[in-house]
């Protein structure tokens, strides 16, 4: 039976999860066929997005901020000393009382979860407050992807990294001056990501030890995003004027919202 | 020197406490900043997630999101506590290099976004700053306690809502 689209105009919700690339391909693909002939669909889109980047900005000025510290690699006198010196305390405490048995201590916590409302409260309101307000999927609402199973990596396509090391390169190909790009990876130290236009190099940001991300601000029309990882990375993205244009997860990229946006990206050698 | 893991001391069955530690220390420190706007109390959520992720003996499906939630009940155990505008950083310099005028300019957006951000509701806060920090909807769903399906709802009203507020902000700055 052929495909019939279900959506006519998209809600916020459907446009979210597709600039997020959490749609299944199906609907992903409606909701694209919209975007190319509707141009309120398309502003709405580009409003989300501009919002999106404003709270991107927000949480980059804020890390400007962070204490150096945060940046450092755990030495000898680091918390996880500190951590691991409260912990052993509290077992040695925990270990050298009387064990009550399971059931009553099962019990005794009911009692304290009850009597202790309000911390509890704060740990489950968010459900209790959707159970009574009748919060819940609406009936329009996108269906996700599922959570992605932790697996061992497996290359997609032309654009499998290694999982030790590797590189990505995101060719960004009409994108308007002022566009801005944000590369972000979890990954601990030393991702190096240069970015050029088709004739010379724009800049060359480093990432600092930790979770990386760098923002540019486009002047070019062609610009080539170049990440070079020295080890496996596990989590990051690239965005592009609000958009994501690819993922990265389990060392591997994958282009995501590539019809729309015209990203070509390419492992290099 | 830190000892070898005991086996009750894992909370993933194939990830150590202490790799743990290095890979998500800064995301969840960054996290928490954003949150709270406090280095301080994102330093003292962190650590006691960390502690917490020692005590905990069972095996977690996603240590990631199970870090993530945990920090962000802290947080909010500690927010009805705390005024959440009391803890705006009064220190924060978004002004960077910038020229004075243009610095003005730009310091002023930011306070407005930031303030914006400020009344969003806890939730809505944690789901916009959760799918900054790179999370997936199952992730986000996870973290929330919510059902994954209506995560972009919740997104996309948060979302909504922070732009109303941002509007009502400015237009109280321009009106003045």
């Amino acid at each position: 039976m052929p495909h019939t689209p279900v959506i006519e105009h998209p809600s916020d919700a459907h446009l979210v999860a597709y600039m997020d690339d959490e749609l299944p391909a199906e609907q992903g693909d409606d909701v694209r066929r919209h975007l190319s002939t509707c141009l309120t669909c398309h502003r709405t889109v580009e409003e989300l997005a501009t919002l999106s980047m404003q709270v991107a900005r927000d949480a980059q000025a804020l890390d400007d901020t962070e204490p150096a510290r945060w940046r450092t690699p755990a030495s000898p006198s680091s918390p996880v000393d500190a951590i691991r010196v409260r912990h052993a305390s509290e077992r040695s405490v925990r270990h050298s009382s009387p064990r009550m048995p399971r059931h009553v201590v099962r019990w005794a916590a009911t009692v304290l979860l009850v009597a202790g409302g309000v911390a509890s409260a704060a740990i489950v309101g968010p459900r209790i407050r959707s159970v009574l307000t009748g919060e819940k999927s609406p009936d329009d609402a996108p269906r996700i992807l599922p959570a992605p199973p932790p697996v061992t990596p497996t290359p997609v396509g032309s654009i499998a990294l290694s999982p030790a090391a590797g590189e990505f390169t995101v060719e960004i190909a009409e994108a308007g001056a002022g566009s801005r790009v944000v590369v972000e990876l979890s990954d601990r130290s030393d991702v190096g990501v240069e970015l050029r236009s088709d004739s010379s190099q724009v800049a060359t940001p480093r990432f600092r030890t930790g979770d990386g991300r760098v923002l540019v601000q486009l002047a070019q029309r062609v610009v080539i995003v170049n990440v070079q990882f020295p080890r496996g990375i596990r989590s990051g993205r690239v965005v592009a004027g609000g958009t994501v244009i690819a993922r990265v997860a389990d060392a591997r990229v994958d282009p995501a919202n590539a019809a729309t946006t015209g990203i070509a990206i390419a492992t290099r050698p | 020197m830190l000892s070898t893991l005991a086996a009750e001391d894992r909370l993933s069955e194939t990830v150590s406490w202490e790799q743990l530690y290095e890979e998500w220390r800064l995301p969840l420190l960054r996290y928490v900043h954003r949150l709270t706007r406090d280095p301080h109390l994102a330093e003292d959520v962190t650590q006691e997630t960390f502690l917490r992720a020692l005590r905990e003996e069972r095996p977690v499906r996603n240590p990631r999101a199970w870090l993530f939630q945990v920090a962000t009940n802290i947080v909010r155990d500690g927010a009805r506590r705390t005024s959440t505008e009391e803890r705006l950083a009064p220190n924060d310099d978004p002004d960077g290099g910038d020229t004075p005028d243009v610095a003005l300019d730009r310091a002023d957006a930011v306070r407005e976004v930031r303030a914006a951000l400020e009344r969003l509701s806890p939730r809505d806060r944690e789901a916009l700053l959760l799918r900054e920090s790179g999370f997936r909807y199952a992730e986000i769903a996870d973290v929330l306690g919510v059902r994954v399906e209506i995560v972009p709802t919740l997104i996309a009203r948060a979302l909504r809502r922070f732009q109303k507020s941002y509007a009502a902000h400015a237009g109280d700055r321009t009106s003045k």
